[in-house]
């Protein structure tokens, strides 16, 4: 259907965008109190009155279903047309009118009171607004600014625009905030399409399927999972999930996420998440707990520095403290080789001592280390420049 | 982008950047641009949508919005319609529940109270529906290894410019030291998942960087100071890391045809014939060198130079354990 029509005194052709119909049709709405029926609107906002005044049948069915359209697209904006049935009476009877309130629509004035002063934490409903106490008020921006500063943020758009209009009525100078910086690895951005595309199928509970490449095996594999939650951590994004070719919650780095199938908007509510999952069991997590392979405790002493430093970090258990500054500390490990690249890193300072298959394949891998630097015969081993690989840059899907 | 995504996001653009112009004095075109993620063109287009519909709109209508554009500010007169931001949709509400939650579970503050708070504060900005909202969907964890009291200090006297005393413990220290920094910045470097505060050190009277992890302890003082004017911590970034040396050290690494794939997505390689990639590092910390390397045992090899690649060897074998750290924080 052409967006394209005449004005109404016959004079010369003008296109009316979707966005200027959709502008005609809120303001529409909003200037009236009581709902509007259906005619009603399609003779007043000037797109459909074109066509629908003087329309034949077939222009009017097509203006009818086009405003249905209109109407379903903008609730899924989030605004909040309502249909009222039997609110309005015409020539005796009864029809169902259209209604957007302004308290539906615009945001509540905010005033700020300060926290001493207010009773509640959060808001109290004020004629026309909401009171909203200080702390309550720097609470809110904060937490915006949090999901703003984290560059390739899932919601980092909306955290924008929430936080643009959350500072419309509040002075944002007001709430200064502290100069923190958040450099995200050079692949953030290019996963963001990803995010987006996991992101709405964690929202409609639709399962995707795509191919991993887990680093562990070193191997390809097509996976079909239902998304519960995208996680950030360790500087990365993790999708966590039931992997169907597992029958097990996985997670999954989003990096390693290749040929995600495309966005189904005709699937929705393929699955529940069970109500005992908690996304907040998966924070915190290190790399060796994030494994597949079935769970191992491992007890590690550590030397006075490190013993401090594990200590500080909260790493595993406590197990021993001794006077001497030593302790010895213990660890559910799902991955074994990621757990001893992780103590080979503390160069002596750490040392597994049980289990004892663990501990070889910590000193086996250091064997390894170890023969693969013995000093080069030659100074100078590089091999010319060759073809440069600058960081890949992936797509989403 | 399909024509039906692209009217929704202007749609969402003009009208949050109606009731900012609306404002006395209008709004610099600029700073919308930025704070809406789209070209100046792109809202100047927006704009045009809105002062078109003074053309065909009744005179009793068309009146109601004018918009007014000069080079640096947009200026909108309004009689009513769109004077006001409208209320938060679901993905803003949402964007607001998730970075509350965050907060509050990084603060360790009491997650019940607040969990109503959040609650209270998303239906009284108009969403109603907020239980609905998949908030456990998303988690954002930037490092449960920081204490959450140290990082709050740092970040208040980072803001009101007051100095700190830390209780710092060097890498292969066996005992931490004390340092009393200005904090400039706090930066969170994803290439590490670390915190660092950035800032002057009193004792070396020159920038340089504290890994948080790494203190234990951070006391502000009742000492302002003034940072430099023109100081900017993303001038401290290389690839995604936090660098400052005054004596940065060169070295290749190579990286075996297992792991090549993954390093080739962050950083600039050459691939070798064998399949394995190289990547030329400088560092500020020559440790942090031997610690990735380990940290990728046995993918990783450092090439050159010849007393990295003996720090590596000698660090397996438990020797630089023992050393006691002579370089200073990075």
């Amino acid at each position: 259907m052409s967006d394209s029509a005449s004005s109404p005194d016959g004079g010369s052709s003008r296109r009316r965008s979707k966005v200027q119909r959709w502008l005609d049709l809120i303001a529409t709405l909003l200037r009236r109190r009581a709902p509007a029926t259906a005619e009603e609107i399609l003779t007043n906002v000037p797109w459909y009155a074109e066509r629908w005044i003087d329309g034949d049948d077939t222009s009017r069915n097509n203006v009818r279903r086009r405003f249905e359209l209109d109407k379903e697209e903008l609730r899924a904006l989030g605004i909040a047309i309502k249909t009222i049935p039997d609110s309005r009476r015409v020539d005796g009877e009864l029809r169902a009118g259209y209604r957007l309130a302004r308290h539906d629509f615009y945001l509540p004035v905010l005033r700020l009171v300060s926290s001493s002063s207010h009773s509640s934490d959060s808001g109290s409903p004020i004629p026309g607004g909401v009171e909203i106490a200080d702390q309550v008020a720097r609470l809110a921006i904060e937490a915006l600014r949090h999901v703003t500063a984290l560059p390739g943020h899932v919601l980092e758009p909306e955290a924008r625009s929430a936080l643009r209009k959350l500072t419309f009525d509040l002075d944002r100078f007001a709430f200064p905030s502290a100069p923190i910086l958040i450099a995200p690895r050079s692949t953030a951005v290019a996963r963001a399409d990803t995010l987006r595309m996991l992101l709405d199928a964690t929202r409609v509970r639709r399962r995707v399927r795509f191919q991993y490449h887990g680093i562990a095996r070193d191997e390809t594999t097509h996976r079909e999972v239902a998304p519960y939650a995208l996680l950030f951590q360790n500087g990365r994004w993790y999708l966590v999930g039931h992997d169907s070719t597992r029958t097990a919650i996985r997670t999954f780095r989003v990096s390693r996420i290749l040929d995600l199938d495309g966005p189904d908007r005709s699937r929705a509510g393929e699955y529940e998440v069970p109500d005992d999952f908690d996304i907040g069991d998966y924070r915190g997590r290190t790399a060796w707990e994030l494994g597949d392979e079935p769970s191992i405790t491992a007890r590690v002493d550590f030397d006075p520095g490190p013993a401090l430093h594990a200590q500080r970090c909260a790493w595993g258990e406590l197990v021993e403290d001794r006077a001497d500054g030593t302790a010895t500390r213990a660890f559910i490990v799902h991955d074994a080789d990621a757990f001893a690249r992780w103590i080979l890193a503390f160069q002596g300072g750490a040392r597994i001592v049980e289990p004892s298959a663990l501990a070889e394949i910590a000193r086996d891998l250091a064997r390894q280390v170890a023969e693969g630097h013995t000093p080069l015969r030659t100074t100078h081993s590089i091999p010319p420049q060759r073809r440069r690989h600058r960081p890949r840059r992936r797509s989403g899907g | 982008m399909g024509s039906r995504a692209t009217a929704q996001k202007r749609l969402e653009r003009i009208l949050l950047l109606l009731p900012e112009a609306a404002r006395e004095g209008g709004v610099p075109i600029d700073e919308m641009g930025r704070a809406l993620g789209v070209d100046v063109e792109d809202l100047v287009d927006d704009l045009r949508e809105v002062e078109d519909r003074e053309y065909y709109l009744p005179a009793s209508e068309g009146g109601q919005i004018q918009v007014t554009i000069s080079p640096h500010r947009v200026h909108v007169w309004t009689s009513g319609a769109f004077r006001r931001p409208v209320r938060l949709n679901a993905g803003e509400a949402l964007a607001l529940v998730i970075g509350l939650r965050d907060l509050v579970l990084s603060n360790d503050v009491d997650r019940e109270a607040h969990g109503d708070l959040i609650h209270r504060l998303a239906a009284d900005l108009g969403r109603s529906d907020v239980e609905a909202l998949p908030a456990d969907g998303i988690g954002v964890d930037f490092g449960s290894t920081v204490d959450e009291k140290v990082r709050a200090t740092l970040e208040a006297a980072a803001r009101d410019r007051q100095r700190c005393r830390l209780r710092y413990l060097k890498p292969l220290a066996s005992e931490p030291e004390e340092r009393v920094v200005e904090p400039y910045a706090l930066v969170y470097a994803a290439t590490d998942a670390a915190w660092y505060v950035l800032g002057r050190s009193l004792e070396r009277d020159a920038v340089r960087t504290f890994r948080l992890d790494r203190v234990l302890d951070a006391v502000e003082l009742d000492e302002s100071f003034e940072a430099p004017p023109d100081f900017d911590p993303a001038e401290y970034l290389t690839e995604g890391r936090l660098f400052r040396a005054d004596e940065p050290v060169d070295a290749v690494v190579r990286y075996s045809p297992r792991i090549a794939r993954w390093i080739e997505e962050e950083r600039e390689c050459e691939r070798l014939p064998d399949g394995s990639v190289l990547v030329r590092h400088t560092v500020a910390d020559p440790d942090w060198l031997v610690r990735h390397v380990l940290l990728h045992a046995p993918e990783a090899e450092v090439v050159e130079p010849g007393d990295l690649r003996e720090a590596v060897r000698m660090g397996v074998e438990g020797g630089a354990a023992r050393l006691a750290a002579a370089a200073g924080p990075r």
